[in-house]
């Protein structure tokens, strides 16, 4: 009876320990889920209402981003034969910075909200 | 025994609540959202000005004090400068990025996704960002590689917190960065060839935490897997993969941007 008890105590003190000891230290904040995505409408909020929202710019939902390719010198949208006028100063030989929207972009809901 | 399973049992579901409330990146932020955002434009602006297609990026998701040495960064991903198309059907230049994301309800398991920066920096620990901007020769390569869907074709969706970049046996969004710039360089996704590249010529960071804890990690927490070593530990890192593009002349610039370091920037430009 007495070991019984001594065991269950051990296994009860050594699953605590592990659960103090295991390397929190290295944990990943790499976590996405759906409810990343849902929490999508609450950064959008937090964003645009209120003292924390941001002055001046507007806050814009993306759908999609196509990486633009460099060209022959200029930039291009990729599988695009036509160049838009942000893109033409975009040869890779200029010193001039790559334009940068003004808005505050953020990733929509995934597919599966629109259900 | 009943009662000591459900206590066990308990202990462990609280454990495991707790490590998915430190780890997921849903968290409630830790700065003012108009500052992550303002951050989030500074760190696009300053790469914009070095005109930067597609760099190396990473971000801090825990306090510092609390990671190995060696370790500065917690994520990795790549940002690749695009043509994002607005909900109302705009069309606007800015930087997207491509992650390797743990999911929270598989945490051994990963799916690859873009955000934006605002997204990336929104539960960082510190408002901090890595960055490394590779030569353009490596750049168009990349944009290559990114057009013809490399990230989907070395991506290995068994997730594991301290995968070997040595083998595919498990991955974290660092081993996925690395093996998309090695598929781009040597233009293979052949996982045995990349594979022996990287054993060739990358130096990875070995990791300074205890057997013992590595050991109660892998019995605990799914997304902790130490069967891909044999030995030490080593991991691929932001500042390993920095390490590796400098050594092989293919890194124009690289840089640790934090707001301090951005003002400083500033009124030197204005002196």
């Amino acid at each position: 009876m007495f070991k019984q008890k001594l065991k269950h105590t051990f296994t009860i003190s050594m699953t605590l320990f592990a659960m103090q000891v295991a390397p929190q230290s290295i944990a990943s904040d790499n976590a996405s889920n759906a409810s990343h995505h849902a929490s999508q409408g609450s950064k959008y909020s937090a964003l645009t209402i209120g003292d924390s929202a941001v002055a001046g710019a507007q806050v814009s939902t993306a759908v999609v981003a196509v990486p633009l390719v460099i060209s022959g010198g200029l930039t291009m949208s990729a599988g695009s034969a036509s160049v838009s006028a942000a893109e033409s100063i975009m040869d890779s030989a200029s010193n001039q910075p790559l334009p940068i929207c003004e808005e505050v972009v953020i990733a929509g809901p995934p597919p599966s909200a629109s259900l | 025994m009943r009662k000591l399973l459900f206590i066990v049992l308990a202990a462990l579901s609280l454990k495991s609540a707790q490590v998915h409330a430190g780890s997921t990146q849903t968290g409630e932020p830790k700065f003012q959202p108009k500052e992550i955002a303002h951050f989030a434009k500074q760190v696009e602006r300053y790469s914009a000005a070095k005109r930067a297609h597609v760099f190396i990026i990473a971000r801090v998701g825990q306090p510092q004090d609390s990671l190995p040495k060696g370790v500065e960064f917690t994520h990795v991903a790549l940002a690749v400068y695009s043509q994002i198309t607005m909900a109302n059907g705009e069309k606007k230049p800015g930087y997207a990025i491509h992650n390797l994301y743990q999911l929270h309800d598989d945490p051994a398991k990963s799916s690859l996704i873009i955000d934006y920066p605002t997204d990336f920096f929104w539960a960082v620990e510190e408002l901090k960002a890595g960055i490394a901007i590779p030569t353009l020769a490596v750049q168009k390569q990349l944009l290559d590689a990114i057009n013809d869907e490399v990230p989907k074709k070395v991506h290995n969706p068994r997730y594991s917190l301290i995968a070997n970049p040595f083998n595919n046996q498990r991955q974290n969004c660092t081993e996925h960065t690395l093996n998309i710039i090695n598929a781009a360089l040597y233009k293979t996704t052949d996982m045995a060839q990349l594979k022996a590249n990287t054993q060739a010529y990358f130096e990875a960071q070995s990791l300074s935490v205890s057997p013992f804890k590595l050991f109660l990690g892998s019995v605990f927490r799914d997304e902790i897997y130490k069967k891909d070593h044999k030995g030490a530990v080593n991991i691929a890192t932001f500042t390993t993969i920095k390490n590796y593009l400098a050594k092989h002349n293919l890194l124009a610039h690289s840089a640790i941007i934090t707001p301090d370091m951005l003002l400083n920037a500033q009124n030197s430009q204005e002196m």
